[in-house]
């Protein structure tokens, strides 16, 4: 599985070498909205995270790979692991540019000092985290074309859902439950998300002609 | 016994690769010939596991294909017709991408076969011919000293000098080393310069796999005038073709149809592939 993961990076490193300067220069334009400022973060981070499949799909090399001696679920699982890798790189140059305007523009602009904060890494995680289980299980059973065009909508239905459960359930169950006990259940649900998307992606890819 | 399939069966909404079964000793070349669609690809990325069936088994080198899959694998060179690699890479970094997923990887190998191929390490894939890239494909199969190599149409649109080179290095890996190659076809002349075994597929169904000799042996080319042809004769035929001046048929028995026609004026000969092909494929069978 690690050297699947070792040649998705082979294969993308020319295409993230650039993602550092793409971060600084794109996140200057959205310091004075937290939320465009989030958004245009999460959204560079999935493009770095798409890359993979992307030239996959432009190359068609899903048969040479299969070829390989590898399983159909390490195919997958690697693809969960080199996601949520770079998705944590994506995470880095977020808060490195937020810690870089922060420093440029000082207190000048409030907004930054959310953006920069525990709250706001939590944020940036959850949705990426969201926006990579909702899109890998569509894309090894739709294909890269229609799962860039479900995953959105999906998306939107999915934070929706975990926004109002954050909203009305989890902020009763930190009063009953303690912070400790309601954040391991909060990390139960996130893991059981991640097990039902990457048992959905297996059997997809099984079922997958190739 | 390098490969052995049991009632291998796959469906699709229109089509279905009926329950075949075949067997290749370790150490030689079967060429699988037939009709475009007749399921050769199928077979092939059965044998890779791209894609599921619905019931029967593979066994390769005495291994379950879905239970030993990577110890499988790790002995299989696979040839692609249509070789697809990342263009935007250069030759030696495909090399470097592939070699790791092989613990035999042999890269002096590798180097010698791009040697004797040709081979522009520093050249983009982009930038090579079909040829070349199918040069490349087969320097990356060899290169981890495999034990079966599977090749699917290697042979379709390549030049026939380059077509012949191919052919005599796949001779050239069987006699030096004890390699098996299954290789599907529809050039009919390929398997009749190399292959030791004949498999021949239609519409999802194995209509014989036998050696090539003993093809030849038993099965004959039959002309003779259309008079002859009733109902009952032509039962001993696999394939039939009518023209003017008479027909030409294809039959799996030469002596048996010999004892038939005797006194009755028919010529046999030994068939090329091309016509066992044709008549089985386009002629009118046992009508």
């Amino acid at each position: 599985m690690l050297k699947l993961c070792w040649k998705d990076f082979y294969i993308t490193r020319l295409f993230l070498i650039p993602a550092p300067f793409f971060f600084v220069i794109l996140l200057n334009t959205f310091v004075f909205s937290w939320f465009l400022f989030l958004t245009a973060g999460i959204i560079l981070t999935f493009v770095m995270v798409i890359s993979i499949p992307l030239i996959e799909d432009k190359y068609r090399t899903e048969q040479i790979i299969s070829s390989l001696p590898v399983t159909k679920q390490s195919i997958v699982l690697s693809r969960y692991v080199s996601s949520f890798f770079i998705t944590g790189i994506g995470m880095i140059l977020y808060f490195v540019s937020g810690l870089l305007y922060r420093s440029i523009f000082k207190d000048n602009i409030s907004d930054l000092k959310s953006v920069v904060s525990l709250q706001g890494g939590a944020l940036f995680f959850s949705l990426s985290f969201l926006l990579v289980t909702v899109f890998l299980p569509l894309y090894f059973r739709l294909g890269i074309s229609k799962s860039l065009l479900f995953s959105p909508v999906a998306l939107i239905i999915s934070s929706s859902v975990i926004w109002v459960g954050y909203k009305y359930i989890y902020a009763n169950m930190q009063l009953w439950l303690g912070t400790p006990l309601s954040l391991f259940i909060l990390l139960v649900i996130f893991s059981g998300l991640m097990g039902i998307s990457v048992f959905i992606s297996i059997k997809a890819y099984k079922l997958k002609e190739l | 016994m390098a490969l052995e399939i049991n009632k291998l069966r796959k469906e699709y909404s229109d089509f279905i690769l009926k329950d075949i079964s075949l067997k290749l000793p370790s150490g030689y070349i079967m060429g699988l010939i037939g009709p475009n669609g007749s399921g050769k690809t199928t077979l092939i990325k059965l044998i890779l596991n791209m894609t599921q069936r619905k019931s029967g088994e593979i066994k390769i080198f005495g291994m379950d294909n879905l239970i030993h899959e990577i110890e499988i694998k790790s002995r299989i060179g696979f040839v692609h017709e249509e070789p697809h690699y990342y263009s935007y890479l250069k030759v030696k970094e495909i090399r470097s991408l592939f070699s790791r997923f092989y613990v035999n990887w042999n890269d002096d190998l590798f180097y010698s076969l791009c040697g004797e191929f040709n081979l522009p390490l520093d050249r983009r894939i982009s930038a090579l011919s079909r040829g070349t890239k199918m040069k490349l494909s087969l320097a990356l199969a060899l290169s981890h000293n495999a034990d079966f190599l599977l090749m699917d149409e290697p042979t379709t649109g390549l030049d026939p000098v380059f077509r012949r080179e191919l052919l005599r290095k796949f001779t050239e890996i069987i006699q030096n080393e004890n390699k098996t190659v299954l290789f599907s076809t529809h050039i009919t002349s390929d398997l009749e310069r190399t292959a030791d075994y004949i498999t021949y597929i239609q519409k999802g169904e194995i209509l014989f796999s036998c050696t090539k000799d003993h093809l030849f042996e038993t099965w004959g080319l039959v002309k003779g005038e259309n008079e002859i042809l009733d109902h009952e004769s032509k039962k001993l035929f696999e394939g039939i073709r009518k023209g003017p001046y008479g027909f030409k048929a294809l039959t799996s028995d030469k002596e048996k149809l010999r004892r038939a026609f005797s006194g009755k004026n028919i010529l046999i000969e030994k068939p090329s592939l091309d016509d066992i092909m044709v008549l089985l494929s386009r002629g009118e069978i046992n009508a």
